[in-house]
């Protein structure tokens, strides 16, 4: 009997603000335990929130991005439950009114393109940090990450494989890169996945019972553990078992996921609405501006990318896969204006050196104006693209002009006729028979030649000029000696 | 509705308060008396549907903060208060789950 | 000068003014009849007289109360002070901020002169729930001064503070002023900063003043007063100047009373001393009129059940690990919680936690919590039309009884409830209330009346209370201490 499983997933990715989400506290990372931490984010009595005026505006622009129905008033709930990084003892959340509601996502999958629902996006707070003490009896709270703004985005049980999951989180970031409003670092927490799996037989179009799986910390992870957590499901229902609604924790060393048997009593939240925040009234306009100031989407940019500057699909693919990365290209073409060879340059040399240092462009040393200027030294024949391949590395080290390592090495192209037709000279004299080769009819020939007048002038002849020369002074002696 | 004492040992337990016996008798009983109280009005106004639920007397318009860093509090001062801490950390009791 | 206690802050001001006392004179003056008193009346917490002297030393050039000493509340935050809500969970806590108002205070150079005692986080209205002591009426120590700002009143009314700032989430202010025969006001919802009052129910607390008149009352607001962007709740409306409306002036003035108010099995000789009030108003030139507040009698329900509901969280936090008491050598993380708050809250805390947790349970919610929001806007839309119906202000007893005797209605907490029940309806509904003395029992016991006004219309209040005032001599009684 073949089973497929349903899957949904929600996201929390941590918004990108100076400032916390109710306080003045800085967000960035980094800082003394509980260095960043205020009344407001401590839980100190008496302390009151404010709304980060950013956090909800970024909100706001993924909820469009998504397509979410964005509502007129929305409200913040406490979430109550006690927990020491909680400094509360509740977590100022949102409940039933939302920021946005019924959005989607539109993933690549094999053989085209498919949606994938998104059930509501919201706003709510981080909680701080628990650090256990190997072998102590005691743990530790910093609260440096308490408060900071989060945004979850949860989809619907629209993910039928554990592909197809990896694919929604990785579209998922890219979108949310593009947008500008989180950094989406899982490594750093500020992306975060949830599962929720269960299985049905394909075909069916009812729901199983789910299994929560969480402690995933890559977007590998996620396809793996929903791998395991399938096969096992299935194994289970095969072997007559019934599935237990449970949170299951992946084990990333023994790559399986285990029951995190709760202890507590059933979750009993006590929602209710926030009385130290009041509804905020969304007026139109204000969603209307992030709408309008919405930057070009991933999938608008590749077609763009393909139709305006006649690029392969690959490579719009490639340029667009990161914002920064098109947007350099964008900014290179305003100072070059061939799409295909900046493309070129930097889906080879410039990003094998990138990843091989882990670094991205714009952290490089290499500027647009930079790469285009080396660029027409190739078109102007000043050097030629294998001194160009040399000379870029040392512009990503150096942040150098082309210009100036050229004339500093002396890596200028001889293309002075003067010097060259001294050396082609030679070159043939010493090659007669070669020469006669080329007269004969073998193009090979000259390729020869033009190799050696390179390896006498130690590669920096220009081929193009040594290539014309060859051929005039060879053409020119048959014609002498068939006179 | 009335409130068994087996009720008011789950609700001590989801606010994370230690009742005693008597106590819980007690609240028991008095809590009773208070939703009593409150349900022997709930009847007499009925069903309430159509009425807006108020959550603040009235709306302030859209209270924002413009996202600025303000000066947090040194270390030393977000501990001072703390039962019980190691240099710069909070200290409670090993938690076991996850 | 003797004596500089027993006057108002508008006294010692324009004392001051002239140069005829010293700022030190003053504290000398008060802490040395608190000193005298405060033993019978057990309204101060805290009192450091050294500290007062220090803040008299290095006060600004100018301030609307400049070198007054004026008591606060144990439940709004001063930085570096214990503010302990006279809770033992919160035993030693120093606050690292300052609340908005005690900014306010210090920037117009009043001196924080001590911490007044309280129901443990306002919980009570007979100040018998303090984890430190009760504190006891001045006109009457074997009486309860109300609660649960009864530190403050009874301060104010002994003269061992000038004047003193209480919070009121369903007459915490009024009440106890009413009781002590000291003049209190709880601001529109949203007129004063909460931040940094430690709340016990957000939508419905309030700061305000307890003072021994009415300008002073004018004053201490005007001071406290104003949107605060560290208080989403706070609104951006200009402050007046009160003490411009001061006249001795009701003619044409619309009062409503409500008939719900006044039913029978009333206390008679509060009934009494309120129509006469009514009388007195009338003949100034006041146009009385009945209205009706048809919900008044659902107000003390859902005022238990919201309250209750938002203190089950807002007190959540106290639980052992950033600040506060701690239980000694919890077994694990639910034995430190459990134990920590079952040994740190006192009773009435414990019983409110447990009633709020359990309406906003699972299954609950919406027969409780969110019942109570609808009758709340059912409260709020009575008063709304009766100030459209061109009332400028509604007229009542501030507490159906005076002050009652220690321990009577201790163990029945549904009867100590209903004594807010004149109270109540002004936080639902948000709007502002006042309590002024308009008589004593022949016991000799302050009987209050209270001022309800449309939102952010306080003004009108202290000018009907002005006028009051002006043709009564009730506020020049003093307890014989």
């Amino acid at each position: 009997m073949a089973y497929e499983p349903v899957i949904g997933l929600e996201v929390h990715v941590q918004l990108k603000t100076v400032s916390k989400m109710f306080c003045g506290c800085a967000t960035g990372f980094g800082g003394a335990p509980n260095s960043h931490t205020c009344p407001v984010c401590l839980g100190f009595p008496g302390a009151l929130p404010v709304l980060n005026q950013r956090a909800l505006t970024g909100s706001i622009r993924v909820a469009v991005a998504v397509g979410c129905k964005i509502s007129d008033k929305i409200t913040f709930h406490r979430k109550n439950y006690f927990y020491p990084d909680l400094p509360k003892d509740y977590q100022i959340s949102q409940y039933d009114e939302p920021l946005s509601e019924h959005g989607h996502l539109k993933i690549k999958i094999s053989g085209g393109e498919k949606t994938i629902r998104i059930k509501r996006v919201h706003m709510e707070e981080d909680a701080g940090k628990l650090i256990h003490e190997e072998g102590g009896d005691s743990s530790f709270v910093d609260f440096n990450r308490s408060g900071m703004p989060l945004l979850e985005i949860v989809s619907e049980p629209d993910i039928n494989s554990p592909e197809e999951a990896y694919r929604y989180l990785t579209d998922l970031k890219l979108l949310l890169r593009y947008l500008d409003v989180s950094d989406c670092d899982m490594e750093k927490g500020s992306l975060r996945c949830d599962a929720n799996i269960s299985i049905r037989k394909k075909g069916e179009t009812g729901l199983g019972t789910k299994a929560e799986v969480k402690n995933m910390n890559s977007f590998k992870a996620v396809k793996s553990a929903l791998e395991f957590e399938f096969e096992r499901q299935v194994k289970r229902l095969e072997t007559g078992e019934r599935i237990v609604q449970e949170t299951r924790l992946w084990d990333p060393d023994r790559e399986i996921t285990v029951s995190m048997r709760s202890k507590e009593e059933a979750h009993d939240y006590r929602y209710f609405p926030e009385p130290d925040l009041v509804p905020f009234m969304l007026q139109n306009d204000l969603i209307e501006m992030e709408r309008k100031n919405l930057p070009e989407l991933p999938g608008a940019r590749k077609a763009r990318f393909a139709s305006a500057f006649g690029l392969p699909e690959y490579d719009a693919e490639v340029l667009t896969q990161e914002k920064e990365t098109a947007d350099y290209f964008e900014e290179c073409l305003g100072f070059y204006d061939k799409p295909k060879i900046i493309s070129n340059w930097l889906m080879g040399d410039v990003s094998g050196y990138l990843n091989a240092k882990n670094l991205s462009v714009r952290n490089s040393k290499l500027r647009p104006q930079g790469l285009a200027g080396l660029l027409k030294e190739v078109d102007s024949g000043k050097i030629s693209g294998k001194m160009a391949k040399d000379i870029i590395i040392e512009m990503l080290d150096t942040g150098e002009d082309a210009g100036v390592i050229i004339s500093e090495k002396g890596l200028a192209q001889i293309s002075d006729s003067g010097e060259l037709d001294k050396v082609s000279e030679e070159v043939i004299a010493e090659n007669r028979k070669t020469a006669e080769d080329f007269l004969k009819g073998k193009d090979n020939a000259l390729m020869f030649l033009v190799g050696q007048v390179m390896k006498r002038t130690k590669g920096k002849a220009n081929p193009a000029v040594v290539n014309r020369i060859l051929r005039d002074k060879l053409t020119k002696k048959q014609g002498e000696e068939d006179a | 509705m009335s409130i068994k004492e087996e009720k008011v040992r789950y609700v001590a337990r989801l606010a994370r308060i230690k009742l005693t016996d008597e106590e819980v008798s007690l609240f028991s009983r008095q809590l009773d008396g208070i939703l009593g109280y409150v349900d022997k009005l709930n009847q007499k106004l009925g069903e309430q549907s159509r009425i807006p639920p108020t959550n603040h007397p009235h709306t302030a318009s859209n209270p924002f903060r413009a996202d600025e860093v303000k000066p947090s509090l040194k270390s030393e001062a977000a501990l001072a208060n703390a039962p019980q801490k190691r240099g710069d950390f909070f200290k409670v009791p090993r938690i076991i789950e996850e | 000068m003797d004596n500089l206690y027993s006057l108002t802050a508008g006294e010692l001001l324009s004392l001051l003014d002239k140069k005829s006392v010293k700022p030190e004179e003053i504290i000398e003056s008060v802490y040395s009849r608190a000193q005298s008193v405060d033993k019978k009346i057990k309204g101060y917490i805290h009192l450091d007289k050294e500290k007062a002297l220090d803040q008299g030393k290095s006060l600004p050039a100018a301030g609307r109360l400049r070198g007054i000493p004026v008591a606060i509340k144990d439940n709004i935050c001063v930085e570096g002070e214990l503010t302990t809500c006279a809770s033992k969970i919160l035993r030693g806590f120093k606050p690292p901020y300052n609340a908005t108002v005690i900014e306010k205070l210090k920037s117009e150079g009043a001196i924080i002169c001590g911490r007044t005692n309280m129901d443990e986080f306002a919980f009570g209205s007979s100040c018998e729930n303090s984890s430190y002591y009760p504190t006891l009426n001045p006109w009457d120590t074997g009486r309860i001064p109300g609660g649960s700002s009864g530190g403050s009143a009874a301060v104010v009314s002994a003269d061992e503070a000038i004047m003193a700032l209480g919070s009121d989430t369903g007459g915490s202010i009024r009440q106890p002023a009413s009781l002590c025969g000291v003049v209190g006001m709880k601001p529109t919802y949203g007129r004063v900063s909460r931040y940094g009052l430690i709340a016990f129910a957000s939508s419905l607390d309030q700061i305000g003043p307890l003072t021994k008149d009415v300008k002073d009352a004018a004053l201490l607001l005007g001071v406290i007063a104003g949107y605060d962007g560290k208080d989403s709740t706070s609104v951006n409306i200009p402050v007046p100047d009160y003490l411009g409306y001061l006249k001795n002036d009701v003619k044409g003035m619309k009062i409503g009373i409500p008939k719900e108010y006044f039913v029978s099995g009333m206390d008679k000789e509060v009934e009494g001393s309120v129509k006469e009030a009514i009388a007195l108003l009338k003949g100034k030139g006041a146009q009385i009129v009945d209205v009706s507040l048809p919900h008044t009698e659902y107000a003390v329900a859902v005022y238990y059940i919201l309250a209750t509901a938002e203190a089950s969280s807002n007190l959540a936090r106290f639980d052992g690990i950033q600040y506060g008491y701690r239980c000694a050598d919890p077994e694990n993380l639910l034995d430190l919680y459990e134990r920590t708050r079952g040994e740190g809250f006192g009773a009435e805390a414990k019983r409110r936690i447990i009633l709020g947790t359990y309406v906003l349970s699972s299954g609950y919610y919406d027969a409780y919590y969110l019942k109570a929001q609808k009758v709340r806007t059912l409260i709020k839309n009575d008063f709304e039309r009766v100030f459209e119906s061109g009332c400028d202000c509604i007229l009542t007893p501030t507490s159906p009884t005076p002050a009652f005797k220690i321990g009577e209605r201790v163990l029945d907490p549904l009867s100590m409830y209903l004594s807010d029940i004149f109270t109540i309806s002004v936080n639902l509904a948000g709007v502002p209330g006042l309590s002024i003395p308009c008589g004593f029992t022949k016991n000799g016991l302050p009987i209050g009346m209270q001022l309800i006004g449309n939102f952010f219309k306080e003004e009108k209040l202290f000018r009907i209370a002005y006028t009051y005032e002006s043709n009564t001599d009730w506020h020049k009684r003093s307890p014989g201490l």
